[in-house]
């Protein structure tokens, strides 16, 4: 194990602790690193020194919660509220996010869909007048054909925007879960 | 060691060290090494403790291109050295009456 993996280490095990204590106790560390290293220590003769991380980590989280060990109850009633949470609502929202992105991903074929048919429609009305031969109503429907495409091409963009907007905030809501299932929050 | 007299006593040898002057985190603990066993794990709760009842207060400053935690005592952390040596007299009658129990 190397310097950096041992303070990622660390900083991991340290996940209960907030991000400023975190930085506290990294900053410590790389001190201590580096007033050892100027008095002539090798890495590996530092860390070991230091100890396991995980070990050291330990004592910090020891500190914290008063030389108590982790309460076990609360995390067991963390995941029973996430538990209900995901059945009540987490599912429920689960059935309605996927029926939204089954409707964006419609909404965004739809626009491919009206540029199809808007080609289809102008070539059918190039190929009746080529059998019948030339009219102003022919003429007519080739518009309308190509006006078909026109708003398709301008519709795709939009729809992509809308349904990658969607999709995105299905993967931040699963994300949140999972976050708070783990219980990684900032508790101290 | 009884794990609650050494963190007592380590608290006490931290303050001794900063007594002289101020100090920073290895040059602490090269300090106490030879007396007490301390780590680098353990000297940093003792530090966050000291200064959050304030007896000791820091600062950072540059060394060799780098920033340096300084640890300085205050009047509170030499007060307390103060108590604790007095705590250690009573100690003194308490050894006493220990070993006077073995003749």
């Amino acid at each position: 194990m190397n310097k950096s993996q041992w303070m990622k280490k660390l900083k991991k095990c340290l996940s209960p602790l907030s991000k400023e204590e975190k930085s506290r106790i990294a900053e410590y560390y790389d001190e201590m690193y580096l007033d050892k290293q100027d008095a002539g220590a090798t890495e590996s003769q530092i860390l070991r020194e230091f100890g396991s991380p995980e070990s050291a980590a330990e004592r910090f989280l020891q500190e914290y919660r008063g030389t108590q060990p982790a309460k076990k109850k609360n995390t067991v009633g963390r995941f029973f509220l996430a538990a209900v949470l995901f059945i009540f609502v987490g599912i429920p929202l689960l059935i309605v996010f996927a029926a939204l992105a089954v409707a964006g991903a419609a909404i965004f074929l739809s626009g491919f869909a009206a540029i199809a048919a808007g080609i289809a429609y102008f070539v059918y009305f190039v190929a009746q007048m080529c059998m019948y031969g030339g009219s102003g109503a022919y003429i007519a429907h080739w518009g309308i054909g190509l006006a078909a495409v026109g708003v398709g091409c301008i519709l795709v963009p939009l729809f992509l925007f809308l349904t990658k907007k969607l999709f995105i905030l299905c993967g931040k809501l699963f994300v949140f879960t999972g976050r708070f299932i783990r219980g990684k929050r900032e508790a101290y | 060691m009884d794990a609650q007299l050494k963190k007592g006593l380590l608290d006490v040898c931290v303050l001794a060290a900063l007594r002289k002057e101020e100090s920073y985190g290895y040059k602490i603990i090269s300090d106490i090494a030879p007396y007490i066993e301390i780590s680098e794990s353990t000297l940093y709760p003792i530090l966050k403790r000291l200064e959050g009842s304030g007896a000791v207060t820091t600062h950072s400053r540059e060394y060799n291109g780098r920033l340096r935690k300084y640890y300085q005592i205050t009047d509170k952390g030499l007060e307390r050295i103060v108590e604790f040596i007095e705590d250690l007299k009573e100690f003194e009658r308490i050894y006493q009456f220990i070993i006077g129990g073995k003749q």
